[in-house]
């Protein structure tokens, strides 16, 4: 499973992300990211359509069963996907505009 | 006279009568009246259901005067809740002291002084030039990075405390964030490309005078940087962005380094930021800075009275090439052609590459 973590805008106007790959994690880490995968439905979320500053973040998620990707925004994290984005932000860095 | 809202009771035609879609048609209308109709239509039933709120949590207030005019400032706590939850609780309304929370505080005041900025420099009546109620929320969401205008008012997160504190800490993002409401109010350029980076640099233009305003400084000795409160002791950053030709930060190992473009030539194309709104804006940020400081003095008393008028005179859909040219065009009509002023802001656009 692999899962790639985007971040981009806000009022700050950063782009940040991560790449993450099951396989290379600790075997208790690697099982905790299975379980918050598990527990989220990763679903497409639109932000307000005056609203201004949103941050928009954007996971793709790889697995043998195929590919899923959603994008969503800061005024809009569904409950059941703040605990995986907790855990993608903590390992976040800088990376190139796409 | 007036009680509670300003706005209550000011109810124009558009309002309840058009479906959505057309309003929204409306809003992006090159007719400004029809613009501002439209937005009002369009914020009008949230904007109800806050003061329903407000007047449902504090009953005696429908019944205090609220001139128009005056400053009306009403700041709740969302506890952390989300944006489903806003605006919250209300904790502090104007008039009443400060209390022991230092965000609500800071929203309160930083609100204030953005309101007065509006009002002694550029004759304008709160956000919408009508009195409007300036609400914010404090404690957005579990240790946020961000602060937004919704739409219909200011909400602040915490920040996570390693990269970022309190975003109500600086009053260039209090100024930032009213701002994206007045530019609602005025041209409601469109949230993305050229358009989008317009609207990210009125609210940094403002953001910064408001900052520079509150402490009489001339455009020399101001610092042009944006975020220098908010910035965490996890990151090596000292700002957000600078209006200077300078990077904000480089190599940061959390944040990376700046990418605003300070010409054209280097303008991002891509789709990240709806276009790179906080990112091109860096271009006409440049060109204020340029024109501000070859034309001297105050930054708001001439360069930032010429883009106010220029922000009047815009349009939806306008780009950089007509933000250049109105600026020119205002320069020119209000103090000359061949004007220090004039000569300034068209020798910003050409050093940009405009």
């Amino acid at each position: 499973m692999k899962l790639t973590f985007r971040q981009s805008g806000g009022f700050a106007g950063l782009s940040l992300g991560c790449e993450i790959d099951d396989a290379d994690l600790p075997r208790a880490e690697a099982a905790r990211l299975r379980r918050l995968v598990r527990q989220c439905r990763l679903e497409d979320a639109a932000a307000p359509a005056g609203a201004r500053d949103v941050t928009t973040y954007e996971i793709t998620l790889e697995t043998p069963g195929g590919v899923r990707r959603a994008t969503f925004h800061d005024l809009a994290v569904p409950d059941r996907v703040q605990p995986l984005l907790d855990f993608l932000q903590r390992r976040a860095g800088p990376r190139p505009l796409p | 006279m007036q009680h509670g809202n300003p706005r209550m009771g000011r109810r124009e035609p558009l309002h309840c009568i058009l479906p959505p879609y057309i309003l929204e048609r409306l809003a992006e209308s090159a007719d400004a009246r029809v613009r501002r109709l439209a937005v009002e239509a369009i914020a009008a039933t949230a904007a109800a259901r806050a003061t329903r709120v407000t007047l449902a949590t504090l009953a005696g207030m429908a019944a205090i005067p609220s001139p128009a005019g005056h400053k009306h400032r009403l700041v709740y706590d969302v506890r952390q809740g989300s944006f489903a939850d806003l605006p919250g609780r209300l904790v502090r309304i104007e008039g009443q002291p400060a209390v022991k929370d230092r965000a609500v505080n800071e929203a309160y005041n930083h609100s204030g002084h953005t309101h007065d900025f509006y009002r002694r420099v550029f004759d304008r009546d709160s956000l919408d030039d009508r009195g409007m109620a300036l609400v914010s929320s404090v404690h957005l969401g579990r240790r946020l990075n961000n602060a937004f205008w919704t739409g219909e008012q200011m909400a602040y997160g915490d920040g996570d405390g390693l990269l970022f504190r309190g975003f109500t800490r600086a009053l260039d993002v209090v100024g930032h964030e009213l701002t994206h409401g007045v530019v609602t109010h005025t041209s409601n350029l469109e949230y993305r490309g050229e358009a989008g980076a317009l609207n990210e640099h009125f609210a940094d233009v403002m953001g910064i005078l408001i900052k520079q305003w509150r402490r009489r400084q001339t455009a020399r000795q101001a610092d042009w940087r944006i975020g220098v409160e908010i910035m965490g002791p996890g990151v090596t950053a000292q700002c957000l962005r600078t209006f200077t030709a300078a990077r904000a930060f480089e190599n940061d190992p959390v944040l990376g380094t700046d990418p605003q473009p300070k010409h054209v030539r280097d303008t991002y194309t891509g789709t990240a930021d709806s276009g790179g709104v906080h990112i091109n804006s860096g271009i006409p940020n440049h060109a204020f800075y340029l024109a501000a400081v070859t034309i001297g003095g105050r930054a708001w008393e001439r360069a930032g009275r010429i883009w106010y008028r220029t922000l009047l005179a815009l349009t939806p859909r306008s780009g950089f090439a007509d933000m250049a040219a109105t600026s020119i065009r205002i320069a020119t009509a209000e103090f000359g052609k061949g004007s220090r002023e004039e000569r300034a802001v068209r020798s910003a656009w050409k050093e940009v590459g405009l």
